[in-house]
């Protein structure tokens, strides 16, 4: 049997390993456009704070893949899927075909459209190649200040280690919340502040207009919207990730944003699988297909796409958005839906879909006296969909909330005692939590 | 090799585990450092001990972005190598029975390791409620459900009593 994996991050060698565990004979080839064997992306800005050396980042040896015969294949880009023919073409003119196939190829950072995006001193945070770039720069520049697009994950990461290396950094975000699709007003507010203390400045509902250049071409501000300049030595844009599907045109599998795939992560065509952050996988909360990219998910998608590409068959029970960081010594972790905001429309909040969809949700908050803590747990039919756990104390057993998500336990009231003991269901959730929820994230 | 074995239904709500726990590895008597935690379902009136379960297919291992969490060659315990432990917590939010904690003054990410093969919670359960057992075999995701089961029957009994 040969298999392909396109893509060598988590979820394409976490395939890679699952099909060897099971077929031992199988022909493996794994692909990537980078020269680098696996490495982590979430430790990238740890790297760039220096609070990480960087043999640290390569989370698996390079003998790994001599060890469990598979061969990688690495600077080889995939230009073309002809499914009806199982091959794949390369940028180098060669053509391999398949038996079974999985489709990991990730995402790139959008690069907003805007003048002058393409300057020297402009970059997106993705790879191990950006990352090197940007310490590069920095070191060659000597750069003191710096500006980020875009305040999701990324971006605060980014920020965080930047002002480890002493760059003074400003956060510019669209809309008025910072993480706006895992937080809330109110957490917003805590972590601007906490941002703020730190010597970040913050600047929301503020949109980025053009770049301006130094007579080297190096950008030295960002013009706003609203007329006002931003001077800053080094600007990094991190405003989503678009999955990278640009080959499989004309193969005729069914795409959304990225690849939608069923239950059992393979596509609407047979023996084409798709795992990690270009998957359309089922959304547990909503039942919609969606693009959750994380890291564990797509480690997670990888190994269920391998027992189904190698015959066995294994169910893929749904992702769900779930974030955990600690930002400046402030730990956050979120989950679910927390109070979503549209993105095109920042008006729209929890508040005005509780007005719309009635008395279906819930929300708990509670009192917290420390300054900087907050949680938050939000249901909907009785049934948790989402929560937020702000501050040291608050984040502790965070574990036993997504279980209890997952399991789609009915609360009863009153629904704050949760707080305090969320194992009340735990008898429940022993007993009745498939066996694949338990173990999968 | 080796996994601990919890029966509910024998556990008194005493305690005696979550003490010497945190003093064999803190030094103090602090139950909000034990590894493992005696919880109290009041309405029921029964107390269930919950600890680390070393999964087969431990979701923590898996979800761990600096891969720091391993099996102990000899042991098989689930251990965080705290040398490699970049903080981020996905362990923490990703473990159903929130046997992963967090402790704020060492910010550090901890969790049972089985005393190395000599785990002392089981020295000082009276009443067998938590045993340890090097025949694997015994506990499965089967018998670990089965015996939840039971927590839940146990319950019900308590709470038709009352």
């Amino acid at each position: 049997m040969r298999y392909i994996i396109v893509g060598n991050s988590t979820a394409g060698i976490n395939c890679a390993e699952t099909i060897k565990s099971i077929d031992r004979q199988g022909e493996i080839t794994i692909l990537t456009h980078e020269k680098y064997h696996l490495y982590s992306r979430c430790l990238l800005t740890h790297y760039l704070a220096d609070t990480l050396s960087y043999d640290r980042l390569f989370i698996k040896d390079k003998q790994w893949y001599n060890k469990l015969s598979i061969k990688p294949l690495f600077g080889k880009t995939v230009t073309k899927l002809n499914a009806t023919k199982k091959q794949i073409c390369l940028d180098s003119g060669e053509t391999i075909g398949f038996d079974k196939l999985l489709i990991a190829s990730g995402g790139h950072p959008i690069c907003l459209n805007l003048p002058c995006a393409d300057a020297n001193g402009i970059f997106t945070l993705r790879t191990l190649e950006d990352a090197k770039r940007i310490k590069r720069f920095c070191q060659q520049y000597r750069v003191k200040s710096a500006a980020i697009l875009g305040a999701g994950f990324v971006g605060l990461k980014t920020a965080v280690a930047l002002t480890k290396q002493n760059i003074k950094t400003t956060i510019i975000e669209k809309l008025n919340c910072l993480m706006p699709r895992m937080m809330d007003d109110t957490g917003s507010a805590i972590l601007q502040k906490h941002f703020v203390d730190n010597k970040i400045n913050v600047k929301l509902a503020t949109e980025a207009n053009s770049f301006t250049l130094n007579k080297k071409g190096l950008v030295n501000g960002i013009n706003l919207r609203n007329g006002k300049n931003i001077p800053t030595q080094m600007v990094i844009i991190s405003v989503g990730v678009r999955p990278n599907i640009e080959f499989i045109k004309g193969s005729g599998i069914k795409t959304k944003h990225g690849i939608i795939t069923d239950d059992y992560l393979q596509t609407n065509i047979k023996d084409i699988f798709a795992a990690g952050d270009v998957a359309e996988t089922t959304d547990l909360i909503t039942g919609q297909k969606t693009i959750n990219a994380l890291w564990s998910a797509a480690s997670t998608q990888g190994r269920i796409a391998g027992v189904n590409m190698t015959g066995q068959t294994k169910r893929y029970p749904g992702s769900l958005p779930m974030n955990s960081v600690e930002l400046f010594g402030l730990p956050i972790i979120s989950f679910g839906y927390v109070c979503p905001i549209i993105r095109n429309d920042p008006k729209k909040t929890l508040q005005t879909r509780l007005r719309r969809e009635g008395k279906d949700y819930q929300v708990i908050k509670r009192k917290n006296t420390r300054p900087q803590t907050y949680q938050k747990l939000v249901f909907k039919n009785n049934r948790l969909v989402g929560a937020i756990f702000i501050g040291q104390e608050q984040i502790k057993h965070a574990g036993v909330f997504l279980a209890l998500l997952k399991s789609k336990e009915i609360i009863a009231e009153p629904k704050k005692n949760l707080f305090t003991n969320p194992w009340r269901y735990s008898d429940k959730l022993l007993g009745s939590i498939p066996q694949s929820l338990m173990q999968y994230a | 090799m080796g996994k601990l074995i919890f029966t509910p239904d024998l556990c008194t709500g005493c305690r005696a585990c979550e003490l010497a726990c945190s003093f064999i590895s803190e030094g103090i008597f602090a139950p909000a450092k034990s590894r493992i935690r005696v919880v109290r379902m009041d309405e029921d009136g029964i107390d269930v001990p919950i600890g680390c379960l070393h999964c087969e297919d431990a979701p923590c291992i898996m979800v761990c972005p600096a891969k720091a969490i391993k099996r102990h060659t000899e042991t098989q315990a689930v251990v965080i190598d705290q040398d490699i432990c970049i903080g981020c917590k996905e362990c923490i939010v990703v473990c159903p029975f929130g046997a992963i904690q967090y402790d704020e003054t060492k910010r550090l990410i901890y969790k049972c390791d089985l005393c190395q093969g000599e785990p002392e919670c089981v020295k000082w359960c009276y009443t067998g409620a938590i045993q340890y057992t090097k025949d694997v075999s015994r506990v499965t995701h089967k018998k670990q459900r089965k015996a939840a089961l039971k927590i839940a029957r146990a319950a019900e009994g308590a709470r038709k009593i009352y």
